[in-house]
């Protein structure tokens, strides 16, 4: 792809990636910077799966797009009212001149940033510093690797220690947020009774976005796939049925504190294991290096959408249990 | 121009439009969805180096992976927390509120030093 | 004419089909005055306009488990736009407990049915 000139296509996701960028940055409401926004995660998922990305394309969709997406929503919705409500009224006359000259010293900076990063990015590409990558490294190093897809292979076994660290980073937020919980707030506008619609669309779409987590996470071994993107659609589906008022209630503190330690928790084992074994934190005997993965991925999964849920549900609700 | 070299032009766009908007923007919430924004380009960045090889080089995958989990992790934190400045904002109007529309002998209402 | 040549060509108005239901969808959803009507536009056109897309890319799905994988997303899609829809109408929108969180279902489905 690196030589190619550039298609039509590709023009026009580009053009629409910055336009919709541009509409989310410089929306005069809320919900109308949140609504891009969802539209810019939509459109840089499309981004990921064209520069063959998609195990990316995945991750943007479901964490990227979803996760965040809902996290602003519920952000949005709870705020104050004259925040989300209708814009100021403009200043009259056909172009608003006084909205240009304000606008204009941001803009030309934003050209000139923008402008300055291209040249030294464009700049690096043409030097054509070193092209391969790392990638012939790890393609020759995946039968050790103990799963089949490359990306996962990196993530889980060859850089296994970014991951560690990820997830605690995940782990530390949950702690911050729920360090923050207060009681329980109501929403602006009266919420409507749950609909016995919406009750039973969760019942019955609960399980199967379960099992496509499942499935995701199973798959992310020869494929596009993984315990992140797993756990994010379980967290959705978990957020879900909150909404539904299935979800996790304060009663259910113990079993959510559990589920998020489990992640961190096995992993840690995990490095621990590999040094008493072998002799260097985070080694995995090719041998069952897949095995170990597997069931790494799964409870890491488990942990990581319990973590993206109680975020979600610590924006308004009242006491999770903090752990 | 070629493919990656547009794309590495759109990722230095985003990037431009999304930082001078974090520093210009007084609402939290759109500076929120700025850092995402110029997230989104430095992983565009990422990416379209490692497009440069086919197959795709998988470590620059595996960052964009790791870099879109803590983005949500630190929005998360950062929409909690604008939250609970918001919630501060309106006790402290709805008991002025309340104070106003209260007793007048409600002197003590402020209670410093009142105690040891 | 080859059977190959066909199967793309018809794949290929199936999927041109499908973005032009979502540009009318679209259409009405910019142009219609009011909530119910716009609703009405969107779940009907892009509903229509998924279908027809995930018909088109099912001709050229590599395998027959692809090909399904491609249709549950369009039977997913179909009741969670529905259930949406419902919601919003019934006098919710901006507010109400079900219709704004709606979105971590979808995206996460959608991208990992697409396989």
């Amino acid at each position: 792809m690196g030589d190619d000139p550039v298609g039509l296509l590709d023009v026009l996701l580009g053009l629409a990636v910055v336009g919709v960028a541009g509409t989310a940055l410089t929306a005069r409401r809320r919900m109308g910077a949140v609504v891009s926004f969802l539209v810019l995660g939509v459109l840089l998922a499309v981004l990921w799966s064209r520069l063959g990305a998609p195990d990316v394309a995945l991750a943007e969709a479901a964490i990227g797009t979803g996760v965040t997406g809902a996290l602003f929503v519920d952000a949005v919705t709870r705020g104050p009212p004259e925040t989300r409500g209708a814009p100021a009224a403009r200043p009259a006359g056909p172009v608003p001149w006084q909205g240009v000259r304000a606008a204009l010293p941001g803009g030309l900076a934003a050209v000139l940033l923008g402008a300055g990063l291209g040249t030294a990015f464009a700049g690096a590409v043409l030097a054509g510093t070193a092209p391969g990558g790392l990638t012939g490294q790890v393609l020759g190093r995946m039968d050790a690797a103990g799963v089949e897809h490359p990306v996962s292979a990196v993530l889980l076994n060859f850089r296994s220690y970014d991951t560690l660290l990820e997830v605690v980073v995940l782990f530390v937020a949950v702690l911050s947020v729920t360090a923050t919980l207060g009681e329980e707030r109501p929403r602006h506008a009266p919420p409507s009774a749950r609909a016995a619609t919406l009750v039973w669309f969760c019942r019955v779409l609960a399980p199967v976005l379960v099992l496509v987590a499942a499935w995701v996470l199973l798959a992310g071994s020869d494929r596009p796939g993984g315990a992140f993107q797993s756990g994010a659609v379980l967290a959705g589906a978990l957020i879900l049925m909150d909404t539904a008022g299935l979800g996790p209630g304060p009663d259910h503190g113990r079993l959510l504190r559990a589920a998020l330690v489990v992640g961190p928790a096995a992993f840690l084992v995990v490095a621990a294991g590999g040094l008493v074994v072998e002799g260097e934190w985070l080694a995995l005997d090719p041998a069952w290096a897949g095995g170990v993965i597997v069931a790494l991925e799964t409870l890491l999964a488990l942990s990581i959408g319990v973590a993206l849920t109680v975020v979600f549900l610590a924006l308004g609700r009242g006491r999770v249990s903090p752990p | 121009m070629s493919t990656l070299e547009w794309y590495l032009w759109v990722a230095a766009a985003l990037l431009g439009l999304a930082c001078v908007r974090l520093l210009l923007a007084r609402d939290p919430l759109v500076r929120l969805i700025a850092i995402n924004v110029a997230g989104s380009g430095s992983l565009l960045v990422l990416v379209t180096l490692a497009a440069r090889t086919d197959p795709p080089d998988p470590v620059p995958h595996a960052l964009v992976l790791t870099g879109i989990v803590i983005t949500v992790a630190f929005t998360g934190v950062g929409l909690v927390l604008l939250r609970r400045i918001e919630e501060a904002a309106e006790d402290a109007a709805a008991e002025t509120a309340g104070e106003a529309a209260g007793a007048p002998g409600e002197d003590g209402a402020a209670g410093n030093g009142e105690g040891p | 004419m080859s059977a190959g040549l066909l199967l793309e060509i018809l794949s290929a108005v199936l999927v041109v089909a499908g973005a032009g239901f979502f540009t009318v969808g679209t259409v009405g959803l910019v142009r219609l005055p009011d909530l119910r009507t716009r609703l009405h536009a969107l779940t009907k056109a892009d509903n229509l306009g998924l279908g027809l897309v995930v018909l088109g890319l099912v001709l050229q799905a590599g395998s027959v488990g692809a090909a399904v994988k491609l249709l549950v997303v369009w039977f997913l899609a179909m009741p969670a736009s529905a259930v949406v829809a419902h919601l919003m109408s019934r006098g919710g929108g901006l507010g109400a407990t079900g219709g704004a969180a709606e979105g971590p279902g979808t995206p996460g489905e959608g991208g990992a049915g697409g396989r």
